[in-house]
C-alpha cells in the first residue's frame, strides 16, 4: 500500500513538473497581467510553485494539475495584492499623450490593454481566464475559488468597463472618462 | 462596432498582455525548488541547493530564454475600492472542536454576533437600510462621479458626490470616526526615460456626519512628486514613476511625506497635519533622511520606513525605521532586530500603537516573516514566523496586536489550499488565531478603519444571486476577549 501510494506521489510530482515546463510562462505572465508588477509576479511564481510542491498531496487528479495551480497563483496574488500596500504606485499615460506604441492600428489594443490594467486583479484574472484562455464559466470558478454567478457577474462587471474604454474609431485609442 | 470586433480587440490586446515570458532568474528558482523532496516548504534561496538527486527537469527548466516584452503601464490602484480590497472568494470554516494543527496557534473566540456584515450587489446602486449603524466602508473609484458609502450594520447604499477630477487616479482612501480622506494623483507628463514622469497630487478631506456620509471636501494639500523610488524589476525601470505621498490617518490627524521644496529631493518630508485646522494653517514638519515609503501614525506618534532612492537590481537593500513623537518632533531610529541587506531586502510593513511600533518583517517569504513589537528600545516578538504561515500585524491598541496570517490549510471537499485567517496577540496571551463563533474569521482583503477590521467576500443577495459582502470586526472588543 506504501508503494501504491509512493507511485501516486511520484505521478503526481512529474505531472507537476511536466505541467510546469510548458505552463510556467503561462503562471508568470497570468500573475503579471493580475498584479501589473513584473517584480511582484515572478516572486509570486516562485511562491506558488513552494506552495504547490510543499502540497502536492493536495493533487488529487494529476490530469487537474493546471486547475489546480492556477488556483494556487491566483491565491498568491491575492495574498500579495494585500501585502504590497508599501509598494509605489506605478500610474498610466494620462489621455492625449503618446504612448510608446500608439501607431494607429494598435491603439484600440493599446486603450484595451490599458483598460484591462485598470480593472481591479479579480476582475483582470477572469478576464483572462475567459477571454485569453477561453474557459467556461464552471472551469473559471474551479481556478479562482470563486462561485460560478460571481464569475459571471465580473465578466459582467470587466466588460462593461472594457467597452468603456473601447474606441475603434478613436484616432488616439485613448480611454476618455 | 460589433461584438465580433470586440472580442477581437479584447484577445488581441490580452494576447499582448499574456506575452511576457518567465525571466531567466524565474526558471533557475524554479528549478531549484523542484529538484527539492516535496515535503520541504521553504523557499530555495533560503536554503542550501541540492541539484543532485531531484527531478532532472529542474535543468530543463534553468535553460528558458528570457524574453523582454515591452509592458503598458498599469494603473496601480484602479479598484473602486477603500483600500487594495478585492472579493474574498474563500469563507473557509473550521468547526470548533478541530481547529487545524496547521494554525500552529491557539484559538481565541469571539461571539457571532461580533461580526456585522452586509451584501452588496457588484453594480452597486443605492438601496435603503436600517438607521445608519456603521461601520462604513467608502469606495471611491479612480473616475468615478460617485462615492458609494456601504453601512455595514444598517445595509444602506448611499452615494455622495466625489470631489476627485476626471483624470485623477484614487491612490488612497482613508476614514475614522470624523473623517474621510482621499488621495489622488495626476501624470504631468510622458514618459522620457531615464527621467521621471511627474505627478500631481492632492490629499482631500471632509468630516463625516453621524450617518457616515461625508460633508464637502476641503483641499488639504496638493503638489508634484518628482521622484521615483525603483524596486528591482519593477515597471518602473523601463520608465520610471513618481511616487505620491504616503499617507496614514489617526484621530484627526494625517501625516504624509513630500519631496523636498522645489522638488531638489525625494519624499523626506513629514507633514503632520490637523484636519480640523483651517484651510492654509499648516502643521509641524519632520525631516526624513531617505525617501519615507511608507507611514504609521498614532495620537502620540509617527513612524516611517525609509529608503534610498533610486534601488537598482545590485544594490544592497537598504531601509530603516524611524519614528518621531508628536509632542516634540524628536526622531530615532527604531531596532527591529534586523538589518537592511541582501537578507533582508524586504521593506517593513508598519502600525503603531502608541509609541510602540509594530514591524512585519521579511514579509514577501513565505516561512520567514516575523513580526516584533518594539517599544522603548525592548524588542518583543509577536510571531516568531512558521514553516507552515506567515503574519503581518495591520493595528495595535492597548497592547493589542491584529494581524493577518496566511498559509496552507486543509479546505474541506478541496485540496489543500492557501487562506488567510485573522489572529491577534498581548504579551499575555501569545499569538491566536480569531474565531467568531464556530468559524475563523478569514479575511481575504481587509484594511482597518476607525477601529474596525473590514474586509470583503462572497456573499448572497436576497434574491439567491451572488453579491459582494462587507464583514467588519470590532477591534476593541476583540481586544476585550483576548485572555
Amino acid at each position: 500500500m506504501s508503494g501504491a501510494r509512493d507511485g501516486a506521489g511520484e505521478e503526481r510530482r512529474r505531472a507537476f513538473v511536466r505541467h510546469l515546463d510548458a505552463g510556467l510562462d503561462r503562471a508568470y505572465a497570468l500573475a503579471t497581467v493580475i498584479l501589473g508588477d513584473r517584480a511582484d509576479a515572478e516572486e509570486v511564481t516562485h511562491d506558488a510553485v513552494c506552495t504547490a510542491w510543499r502540497g502536492i498531496d493536495g493533487l488529487r487528479d494529476p490530469d487537474r494539475v493546471e486547475a489546480w495551480f492556477t488556483r494556487i497563483l491566483v491565491n498568491a496574488c491575492r495574498d500579495r495584492f494585500r501585502r504590497r500596500r508599501v509598494r509605489p504606485i506605478a500610474m498610466d499615460l494620462p489621455p492625449g499623450l503618446p504612448a510608446a506604441d500608439a501607431t494607429p492600428d494598435l491603439a484600440t489594443v493599446d486603450a484595451l490593454r490599458q483598460a484591462v490594467a485598470a480593472l481591479s486583479p479579480d476582475h483582470r484574472a477572469v478576464v483572462v481566464l475567459r477571454f485569453w484562455a477561453d474557459l467556461p464559466v464552471d472551469e473559471i470558478a474551479a481556478r479562482t475559488g470563486e462561485r460560478a454567478g460571481t464569475v459571471k457577474s465580473r465578466l459582467h462587471y470587466a466588460v462593461v468597463q472594457l467597452r468603456a474604454a473601447w474606441r475603434p474609431d478613436d484616432p488616439d485609442g485613448r480611454t476618455r472618462r | 462596432m460589433t461584438d465580433d470586433r470586440f472580442d477581437k480587440d479584447l484577445r488581441d490586446a490580452l494576447d499582448r498582455l499574456m506575452a511576457e515570458r518567465a525571466p531567466a532568474d524565474l526558471r533557475i528558482r524554479v528549478g531549484r525548488v523542484l529538484a527539492q523532496p516535496a515535503i520541504d516548504p521553504r523557499p530555495a534561496r533560503w536554503r542550501g541547493v541540492r541539484l543532485a538527486g531531484g527531478l532532472a527537469l529542474a535543468g530543463t527548466l534553468a535553460l528558458g530564454v528570457l524574453a523582454v516584452v515591452m509592458w503598458p503601464r498599469p494603473s496601480g490602484v484602479a479598484t473602486p475600492s477603500g483600500s487594495a480590497g478585492m472579493p474574498s472568494p474563500i469563507a473557509s470554516s473550521s468547526p470548533a472542536s478541530s481547529w487545524p494543527a496547521e494554525l500552529g496557534m491557539p484559538v481565541v473566540t469571539v461571539p457571532s454576533a461580533s461580526v456585522r456584515q452586509t451584501t452588496v450587489q457588484d453594480l452597486m446602486a443605492e438601496r435603503a437600510g436600517s438607521a445608519p449603524a456603521g461601520p462604513f466602508a467608502y469606495l471611491v473609484g479612480s473616475g468615478d462621479t460617485s462615492i458609494r458609502v456601504v453601512d455595514i450594520g444598517g445595509g444602506s447604499v448611499r452615494t455622495s458626490a466625489s470631489p476627485t477630477h476626471a483624470d485623477e487616479r484614487v491612490i488612497a482612501v482613508l476614514h475614522d470616526d470624523r473623517w474621510l480622506v482621499i488621495e489622488t494623483a495626476t501624470p504631468l507628463d510622458a514618459c522620457q526615460p531615464p527621467v521621471a514622469t511627474r505627478a500631481g497630487w492632492r490629499i482631500l478631506a471632509a468630516s463625516l456626519g453621524s450617518d457616515g456620509m461625508p460633508g464637502a471636501f476641503d483641499v488639504v494639500d496638493s503638489g508634484v512628486a518628482s521622484w521615483p523610488f525603483l524596486l528591482p524589476g519593477s515597471f518602473g525601470m523601463d520608465c520610471a514613476h513618481p511616487v505620491p505621498p504616503p499617507l496614514a490617518l489617526n484621530a484627526g490627524i494625517v501625516a504624509y511625506a513630500i519631496d523636498e521644496t522645489g522638488g531638489a529631493g525625494p519624499a523626506t518630508t513629514v507633514v503632520i497635519r490637523p484636519l480640523d485646522l483651517p484651510p492654509g494653517s499648516c502643521c509641524q514638519t519632520l525631516t526624513a533622511s531617505r525617501q519615507v515609503v511608507q507611514l504609521a501614525l498614532s495620537p502620540t506618534a509617527v513612524a516611517w520606513v525609509e529608503s534610498a532612492n533610486g534601488l537598482k537590481p545590485d544594490d544592497v537593500p537598504d531601509w530603516r525605521v524611524v519614528e518621531g513623537t508628536l509632542a516634540d518632533g524628536a526622531t530615532a531610529a527604531v531596532p527591529v532586530g534586523e538589518t537592511a541587506g541582501k537578507a533582508h531586502e524586504e521593506l517593513p510593513f508598519i502600525v503603531l500603537d502608541g509609541t510602540a511600533v509594530l514591524a512585519s518583517l521579511d514579509q514577501y517569504e513565505a516561512s520567514s516573516g516575523t513580526v516584533v513589537r518594539v517599544d522603548g528600545g525592548r524588542i518583543e516578538t509577536v510571531d516568531p514566523g512558521h514553516a507552515n504561515r506567515s503574519c503581518g500585524a495591520v493595528w495595535g491598541g492597548g497592547g493589542v496586536a491584529v494581524l493577518v496570517c496566511s498559509g496552507i490549510l486543509p479546505d474541506p471537499g478541496s485540496s489543500p489550499m492557501d487562506q488567510q485567517w485573522l489572529a491577534t496577540w498581548s504579551a499575555e496571551a501569545g499569538l491566536r488565531a480569531v474565531a467568531a463563533g464556530s468559524r475563523l474569521v478569514s479575511p481575504m482583503a481587509s484594511w482597518v478603519a476607525a477601529d474596525w477590521l473590514v474586509w470583503d467576500g462572497v456573499g448572497k443577495m436576497p434574491d439567491g444571486t451572488d453579491g459582494t459582502s462587507y464583514s467588519a470586526l470590532s477591534l476593541r472588543a476583540l481586544a476585550a476577549a483576548m485572555p
